[in-house]
């Protein structure tokens, strides 16, 4: 009796184990296809990002362009007639607000500096248009060159990054400083450090929480970095990346 | 004399464009269009004469305009580059001035305004606007410098520094030599030695070099 009591019960709890282990395979199959929908959600976005700013650069601002000349011919032919001058005004102004416009639109979604001249240049020009606002003050100092940095690709999510966690100390943690750098220690790594004065926050409902917090997480791990994060309530923000470079 | 322009742009509207209206100016003359960099080079290359100031845009397909300059500062030195580009960022006019652009313009730049700064480059080998001279100066002491070596110590005499500052504030040539009361030729002989001792390789050089080494002093 006692012994087929003694199988049944290791048998059960054998069983209960396996299902156990199944369960956590099954949780982390799921956990991993996540990431990877979430990491290629991120590369659409991309793609379509650069395929929208390309055709409002390329198809409206250029047609914008030819308006632009075409009206001020139109403006040169018929500037003895005064009556209607109120008129041309009126329409130059709106020609070049749309121009500006299509011009802004198209560099937010993707910063011609980045692509022409990299990431050193594009922060610059990027925290040098967040001082503007007056809302913050940035530094922003870095010890490495454009060369260091692998692929565009890298460059591309770094610089994401940095827009996500500035917008993030600007707009929930009212952030007064920001600091940035960006060092490369030896031939092995280049780290980023970001830093903010704001509220800061509670580290577990970030992390549970924060959509934009993952896509963070994901876009690190794209590029195969590492990163840790210090914050808490009334603490401000810290965060550190350090991306290993391949010697080769 | 026409000042003889060539114009360079992807949007064959928007050549066909600027050349009507610059026509419709007196003495400007479009004698190249071009729809890429290495059209451009073609058609220079090409051409009886030379077209003295060029209309750049920056992003063509094939050959863009950052390429195309750097190649007719070498073979063609004489022509004077104005870039007309949407890309107006601080990365960007500095590049193409360190490049050796003689002026930089906003796609949604004015033809009047466009017109003029043709008119004042041919005349005076240069002419930045408010916001590229700011951008110059924002860009002093800034590491994106490589042409300005600043361990070479600046050797000019003060009549040189004197001419330097008169380029600066946009004189010509014989307006220098009016109010130095000295005759164009000196004032020649003082730009080529500026230009070997500066080691710029033209005005636009000059005027971007002694802005950021502070060796004048604009209001």
């Amino acid at each position: 009796m006692i012994a087929l009591a003694l199988v049944m019960i290791s048998y059960s709890s054998r069983a209960q184990r396996r299902i156990l282990t199944q369960r956590m395979e099954n949780q982390a199959a799921e956990l991993r296809h996540q990431q990877e929908l979430l990491q290629r959600n991120l590369l659409v976005q991309e793609e379509e990002r650069q395929r929208i700013a390309a055709q409002l650069h390329d198809d409206i601002g250029s047609k914008l362009g030819v308006l632009h000349l075409a009206f001020h011919r139109l403006r040169r032919a018929d500037r003895t007639e005064k009556s209607t001058e109120p008129m041309y005004e009126e329409i130059n102004t709106l020609i070049s607000n749309a121009l500006e416009t299509t011009r802004r639109i198209s560099h937010e979604l993707l910063p011609p500096t980045l692509e022409d001249f990299g990431l050193l240049e594009a922060l610059s020009e990027f925290f040098e248009s967040v001082r503007k606002t007056g809302a913050v003050s940035v530094h922003f100092d870095h010890n490495v060159a454009r060369s260091d940095f692998p692929n565009p690709a890298t460059e591309l999510h770094l610089f994401r990054i940095v827009q996500e966690l500035t917008s993030n100390s600007l707009k929930y943690a009212s952030a007064h400083n920001i600091s940035v750098h960006l060092t490369k220690a030896d031939d092995n790594a280049i780290q980023l450090h970001y830093r903010d004065d704001g509220n800061g926050f509670d580290q577990e409902t970030m992390i549970s929480k924060g959509l934009g917090f993952r896509n963070l997480q994901n876009r690190t791990k794209m590029i195969g970095a590492e990163f840790q994060v210090r914050t808490a309530p009334g603490q401000g923000f810290e965060m550190n990346i350090t991306l290993p470079l391949s010697r080769s | 004399m026409d000042i003889l322009i060539a114009i360079a742009d992807d949007e064959a509207l928007f050549r066909r464009g600027m050349r009507l209206i610059l026509e419709d100016y007196s003495g400007l003359k479009v004698i190249i269009e071009a729809e890429n960099g290495q059209h451009l080079l073609d058609c220079i290359r090409a051409s009886d004469e030379l077209p003295d100031v060029l209309l750049l845009d920056l992003k063509m397909p094939l050959m863009g305009g950052i390429e195309a300059a750097e190649i007719i500062r070498r073979e063609f030195p004489s022509i004077l580059i104005v870039v007309i580009s949407s890309h107006f960022s601080k990365a960007f006019i500095i590049n193409m001035i360190e490049i050796g652009a003689s002026a930089y313009l906003g796609k949604n730049t004015a033809p009047d305004e466009v017109v003029e700064t043709i008119r004042m480059v041919r005349e005076k080998g240069f002419y930045y606007n408010t916001e590229v001279m700011g951008i110059i100066r924002e860009n002093i002491m800034s590491p994106m410098q490589t042409r300005a070596n600043r361990e070479q110590i600046i050797d000019i005499t003060n009549r040189e520094k004197e001419v330097l500052q008169l380029i600066c504030e946009e004189c010509t040539t014989q307006e220098i030599a009016d109010r130095l009361f000295i005759s164009v030729r000196t004032v020649d002989g003082h730009r080529n030695n500026l230009l070997s001792k500066l080691g710029c390789r033209n005005t636009a050089g000059l005027v971007v070099y002694a802005l950021q080494n502070g060796l004048v002093n604009l209001k």
